[in-house]
């Protein structure tokens, strides 16, 4: 990646994104080095931070602005609790780096859902402890991307706008590894209004796109099925 | 919101086993942020195919810095804009290719900072306060 943030070379240029995180833990005992170690921190992840928030946010933060927001947001939280990030005992430095990523995504996961629950423009809440020790607990294993998840996506990209709407939303509370994936009901209730509907219609409109994608699986896992067995 | 409600056990299985597979397959779509070490590193890969542009907002590091004192403007939920994957595709192109943008995607642009300005001049009920 290119053209990311403007900055002169910093003196913790070597350092890890793990020692980055607790030199900038120590912002009341030494501000200038927490503050440096946060713009290097900053210049490492700005721009692939800001790219994948693009792609997923960009649509519902009506585009660069919102996602600028985000970006800033998600840093300056980082900033103020860089000591709850947990470098799980990981030295190399190259995994350091995506641990550090996979934290950032999770407070901007955190921050978006939070926005979604408060779209009446109440103040946006401020993330509470048991967040911040939930954002550090390590992620269940992503299953590889087979042709399950090919159909899916096809099956996803052919939705109409108002079931891809709804899917998207419920999405940002998906959580890997759990089979019942509740969206808040304020959420809910603020979704329905935005598509004009009642929120147990939007439960509905959920369910028949869960089925749409199921019932396309189940038909892509029968061609499958035929294909083998016709090539023996 | 759960599927528990109204209908059959083998349905709310099946609707649930397959918002797992979608939630596995929006993350692979770029739905959902990377939070997990594997999603970062396919994301990665995936932004190498080209170099991205920070915006001009974001690439002063000690202005970023400083802003942190004072209020941000509070991430806000704008009206969706659902995904045109060409558009889509040629926006991120013209990201990684320093935003040589074609009328289409202007357009889209202009939607989406006209939608933004409307939410912002409600008021907390959703009233045009204008």
């Amino acid at each position: 990646m290119q053209n990311g943030p403007v900055q002169e070379r910093s003196a913790y240029a070597r350092e890890s994104d793990g020692d980055l995180l607790v030199y900038m833990s120590m912002a009341k005992d030494d501000p200038a080095a927490s503050r440096s170690a946060w713009e290097e921190f900053y210049s490492r992840h700005a721009t692939y931070l800001y790219a994948v928030c693009f792609r997923a946010y960009g649509c519902l933060l009506g585009g660069e602005p919102g996602v600028c927001d985000l970006v800033a947001d998600t840093f300056r939280r980082a900033y103020e609790h860089a000591g709850t990030f947990e470098d799980g005992g990981v030295t190399d430095s190259t995994r350091q780096r995506i641990r550090a990523r996979a934290w950032l995504g999770r407070i901007a996961q955190r921050l978006v859902q939070s926005a979604l629950r408060s779209r009446s423009r109440t103040p946006m809440r401020f993330l509470d402890q048991w967040e911040w020790q939930n954002l550090a607990q390590a992620r269940p294993k992503a299953p590889k991307a087979g042709p399950q998840i090919k159909s899916v996506r096809e099956a996803l990209m052919a939705l109409p706008e108002r079931e891809q709407l709804v899917l998207r939303v419920t999405m940002q509370w998906y959580r890997p590894g759990e089979l019942h994936q509740r969206l808040p009901n304020e959420v809910t209730s603020d979704l329905a209004r935005t598509l004009q509907t009642t929120p147990e219609n939007l439960r509905q409109i959920r369910r028949r796109a869960l089925h749409k994608v199921e019932g396309l699986l189940r038909d892509a896992e029968a061609q499958t099925k035929k294909r083998e067995e016709r090539d023996g | 919101m759960t599927a528990k409600e109204g209908h059959s056990p083998e349905q709310s299985a099946g609707a649930e086993s397959a918002s797992a597979g979608i939630g596995e397959a929006a993350i692979l779509l770029g739905w959902i942020v990377p939070t997990r070490e594997e999603d970062v590193l396919c994301a990665e890969r995936d932004l190498a195919a080209g170099p991205v542009t920070l915006p001009e907002r974001l690439r002063d590091v000690k202005s970023v810095f400083e802003g942190m004192g004072q209020v941000l403007p509070k991430v806000e939920i704008s009206r969706f804009v659902p995904d045109n994957p060409q558009v889509d595709a040629a926006l991120a192109r013209a990201a990684r290719e320093a935003g040589r943008l074609t009328s289409e995607i202007e357009e889209r642009m202009r939607c989406d900072r006209k939608a933004a300005e409307e939410e912002r001049e409600k008021d907390g009920h959703g009233k045009d306060v204008r």
